[in-house]
């Protein structure tokens, strides 16, 4: 079994581990890249979301084997520090609880926000209906992702 | 050592027999007159011989130590004025690494900005360090204070000793000591070292509440951003040198036992490193950290682990339970609702004349299903016993249950047991149960290496500790003005406490009767009886406990009889509370259970402002509206509930819940625990319920079992009742009269009276 090269927050990494193993366990126990979440394993919850060639992908349920040419981002690689617009938001909303789930809703919000700016209500609970949260943030969540809409525009305002 | 639920805030454990005293040494019986955590307070941050250690995650979330002087137990100020607190009691999301810190730092006299959180490890200088019961404030609250205002009064006298002049003559403000007269001034950063080195007041001053900078101010969670950027270290992040993972094949059915397993087939999987048997084991009778039959697949990681438990192939026993069943269930607790009760609990009055004089007499039914807790992070647990030792990190809401439990198992001396908390992704009272923390322990032991034992979704709610399933069976009476006079209560449930300590005791009832029997409604005729009957599950405490069912039938027979009556349901409830004096509600049961205070005044409060921003008194928003109240341990909510039905279903849209807690630290926090509550509310109304068959729930997974996702969310509406009782929880307060606001909504909108939950399949708007 020879090892397999990913491409994660932009930087090459190897793995020791076979083809099928799910993307979320290569990057929790192969990189230690804990932010991704395991929460059901068969693509449900949404907690192990992170982006694959630029889309929101359940991590949970992508086998690295076919990963070797792809861009990964995972929560830990969304900023250099902690302030694209949508964590500036959901520091700023006070948004989360037990805090488990807010990895998946960030990065989906944010991969959202990539391809539509200004998101329409549905758009919002589409994307968002896939994460689950347990706590009941949905409520801030919203406010998060209002103001996160905000942040996103300033930004591409003044790039 | 009193397993299960939290004890209530005047149990005091007594210091810990294993530190070693300092110069300043302290009468023990000082300590233990003014509450052991003074013990705490006296002595310098001495790690003990193990140090577990909070820095468990990956190595690039460890922050660089800087130099820095412990001043207490909680209390350490670095050279560049940073001030670490220590949180005592874990975080499960109720927000207590904030709420906590910020008692100590208000009497330490610090700016919010400067405060860094420490997680504590498991220590008795620490205090009460459960999260349970929704005591973490109420027990802590002194304790705190003192430990803040402790420490500042040592920094004063470092300064006053520095300077020459009297204590008196000096002030603090923000991280600074004043000298008055002359307006000099010390950071406490300059201080620290000399601070630690003075005789420790026995009686600090402390604020004036009326003084308060920070508790009372909107603080946002301490671990945001570490939250936003996925350094935030959760028991499953946990990692350590040669960290091994394992995955555990259980006996799927109560109370079964392990016949045979071939492990061949789960050894040749690449990364399975051994495969070992794993016997139950019940330590010290304490059912709430039992250990069931199982084979552990101990691997290099996760998936390995996983894929390696598929491979095993297992026969069990199945046992006594094999053939449990929601049927079985349900009608094992009516056939005990129709004999005599196991216990009378409450008999105040005559009901039995009442009833028969009553003009009106009402009766109704509830049904309640089993609940697991479906914490957003598994259930798993990191252990590593090596020689006399043992070191554990994970989510556990009993840090101290766990380092007993693992001592006896052990068989070490509970100094050689060292239990760090991390962050826990939700609780609800699962990480209570701690059999998946003696289980790891197990695991190491077994593989001889550091493990963290990982549970799948499907694991962790198949091995689920319910919040037992409920029948309840009530009666009323009105009289002629439509006034309620009698009210019988028939509560069946298993017992909690025969799921917490495997002996024969005096009240099995205990943890079962609260939110029932202890309701102070002034009705001059109540009887309370309780059948317990036993279960094929295992049980545990589920947010608010007993108030998670009793509240709900109570409620929604309050609202039966108001209708029956005629009367408006909020007025109703007014009239019963009436405008007397606080009373005292007695039960036969020991402690704080058995003298429960109540107060009319701060129960109509609630309800008056719940019923004000709602609009009650005016004309409905959308098709119905239900009201209901719950009180817990002294914190008192009320809940309007907003519906609206269409073809398509029923739709929650508004929780309007009213809180009075005491004295809020965080408002910002308390509203985070009243929205949350409102959501666990609507989901236990639409979704929730295990069902059981063949000895075993029958979802595994979120596939099976719904769960409330975005969207489908109500708005809500947190209403905080200012208060200066002393501070009460609000972690389960919240909750209790969500689901009956809901359903109490739902009749007023259809007439349809929902006495089974959840609500059948298809009955909410956009429901799976």
């Amino acid at each position: 079994m020879s090892p397999i090269d990913l491409h994660v927050n932009g930087r090459t990494r190897s793995v020791d581990l076979t083809e099928d193993t799910p993307l979320l366990w290569a990057l929790r126990d192969g990189l230690d890249l804990t932010g991704t979440k395991y929460g059901c394993g068969i693509g449900l919850c949404g907690v192990c979301t992170v982006w694959v060639g630029g889309r929101a992908t359940r991590a949970c349920l992508a086998p690295i084997g076919g990963l070797g040419d792809v861009e990964i981002v995972t929560i830990e690689g969304l900023s250099e520090s902690g302030d694209h617009p949508v964590q500036r938001a959901w520091i700023e909303a006070d948004v989360a609880q037990c805090g488990y789930c807010q990895p998946g809703q960030i990065l989906t919000v944010a991969a959202l926000l990539e391809s539509d700016p200004d998101p329409s209500v549905g758009a919002i609970e589409a994307a968002l209906s896939g994460i689950l949260c347990r706590c009941g943030t949905y409520g801030r969540i919203r406010r998060a992702v209002g103001r996160a809409v905000e942040l996103y525009g300033l930004d591409d305002d003044s790039s | 050592m009193v397993p299960g639920p939290a004890p209530r805030r005047h149990d005091r454990r007594k210091p810990a027999g294993d530190v070693h005293w300092s110069r300043r040494a302290f009468l023990e019986a000082g300590a233990a007159a003014t509450g052991g955590l003074v013990v705490s307070v006296v002595f310098p941050r001495c790690r003990g011989e193990l140090e577990a250690g909070a820095d468990v995650g990956p190595a690039d979330s460890r922050a660089p130590r800087r130099p820095s002087s412990p001043i207490n137990a909680f209390v350490e100020i670095g050279e560049d004025g940073a001030v670490t607190i220590v949180a005592p009691i874990p975080e499960i999301g109720q927000g207590v690494r904030t709420s906590l810190p910020m008692i100590v730092a208000e009497e330490l006299d610090v700016a919010w900005g400067s405060v860094r959180v420490r997680q504590a490890e498991t220590d008795e200088r620490y205090g009460p360090q459960s999260a349970a019961g929704s005591d973490s404030v109420a027990d802590a609250w002194e304790p705190l204070r003192r430990a803040g205002a402790t420490a500042r009064a040592l920094l004063v006298a470092a300064a006053a000793t520095r300077w020459d002049v009297p204590v008196d003559e000096c002030a603090t403000e923000v991280g600074e000591v004043i000298h008055q007269p002359t307006g000099r001034r010390l950071a406490y950063a300059v201080l620290a070292s000399d601070a630690a080195r003075q005789p420790v007041p026995m009686e600090p001053p402390l604020k004036d509440p009326s003084t308060f900078r920070l508790i009372g101010t909107r603080r946002a969670d301490v671990d945001g951003a570490a939250i936003a950027t996925g350094s935030a270290v959760y028991g499953i992040d946990v990692r350590r040198p040669g960290l091994l993972r394992a995955a555990v094949a259980r006996c799927p059915v109560v109370g079964g036992s392990l016949v045979r397993y071939d492990d061949a087939a789960a050894l040749a999987i690449p990364g399975v490193r051994s495969v070992h048997r794993i016997d139950p084991v019940v330590p010290r009778d304490v059912i709430y950290g039992a250990v069931r039959p199982g084979v552990a697949v101990v691997a290099d990681h996760t998936w390995a682990a996983f894929r390696g438990r598929d491979a095993l192939e297992v026969t069990w026993d199945e046992g006594r339970w094999a053939d449990e069943s929601t049927r079985r269930i349900e009608s094992d607790f009516g056939r005990a609702a129709d004999a005599a009760p196991d216990i009378v609990l409450r008999d105040v009055g005559d009901v039995a004349a009442a009833l028969d004089r009553a003009v009106t007499r009402h009766r109704a039914e509830y049904v309640l299903p089993p609940l697991p807790h479906a914490c957003m992070e598994p259930m798993n647990f990191t252990a590593h016993v090596h020689g006399d030792r043992c070191e554990a990190w994970g989510p556990v809401q009993n840090p101290p249950l766990l380092r007993a439990l693992l001592a006896a198992v052990l068989e070490l001396p509970p100094e050689r047991v060292a239990v760090q908390p991390v962050r826990s992704g939700g609780g609800f009272g699962r990480r209570l149960s701690v059999d998946y923390g003696v289980e790891a322990a197990l695991v190491s032991r077994a593989a001889a290496a550091p493990v963290q034992v990982v549970w799948s979704r499907e694991d962790s709610l198949r091995f689920d500790t319910f919040r037992t399933p409920a029948l309840h069976r009530l009666e009323g009476g009105l009289d002629q003005a439509g006034r309620p006079i009698a009210l019988v209560h028939r509560i069946v449930v298993d017992s909690l406490q025969r799921h917490i300590v495997d002996r024969a005791v005096e009240h099995p009832e205990v943890y079962d009767v609260q939110g029932a029997a202890d309701v102070g409604y002034g009705l001059p005729n109540v009887r309370v009886e309780y059948s317990a009957v036993p279960v094929g599950l295992r049980l545990g405490s589920w947010r608010s406990v007993a108030h998670s069912y009793n509240v709900f039938a109570v409620a929604s027979f309050l609202d039966e009889l108001a209708h029956a009556a005629g009367v408006d349901p909020l007025a109703f409830l007014l009239g019963l509370f009436g405008h007397g004096d606080d009373r005292t509600v007695e039960l036969p049961l020991s402690g704080w259970r058995g003298r429960v205070e109540f107060s009319p005044r701060r129960a109509r409060g609630v309800l008056e402002a719940v019923a004000r921003a709602a609009g009650w008194s005016g004309s409905r928003r959308g098709d119905g509206r239900g009201i209901a109240f719950a009180v817990y341990k002294g914190s008192y909510a009320a809940t309007v509930a907003e519906v609206s039905v269409t073809e398509d279903g029923l739709a929650v849209d508004r929780i309007l819940t009213a809180l009075d807690c005491g004295i809020a630290i965080n408002p910002a926090g308390l509203e985070k625990q009243i929205e949350g509550a409102a959501l666990d509310g609507v989901a236990t109304v639409l979704h929730w319920g295990m069902s059981i068959d063949r000895g075993r729930p029958t979802a595994t997974n979120f596939d099976a079992y719904p769960m409330l996702r975005f969207g489908a969310d109500p708005h809500v509406v947190p209403i905080l009742v200012d208060s200066d009782a002393l501070p009460t929880g609000s972690g389960e307060p919240p909750y209790p009269a969500v689901p009956p606001a809901i359903t109490n909504a739902l009749f007023d909108a259809t007439g349809h009276r929902a006495r089974r939950l959840p609500l059948p399949t298809g009955t909410a708007r956009g429901s799976a």
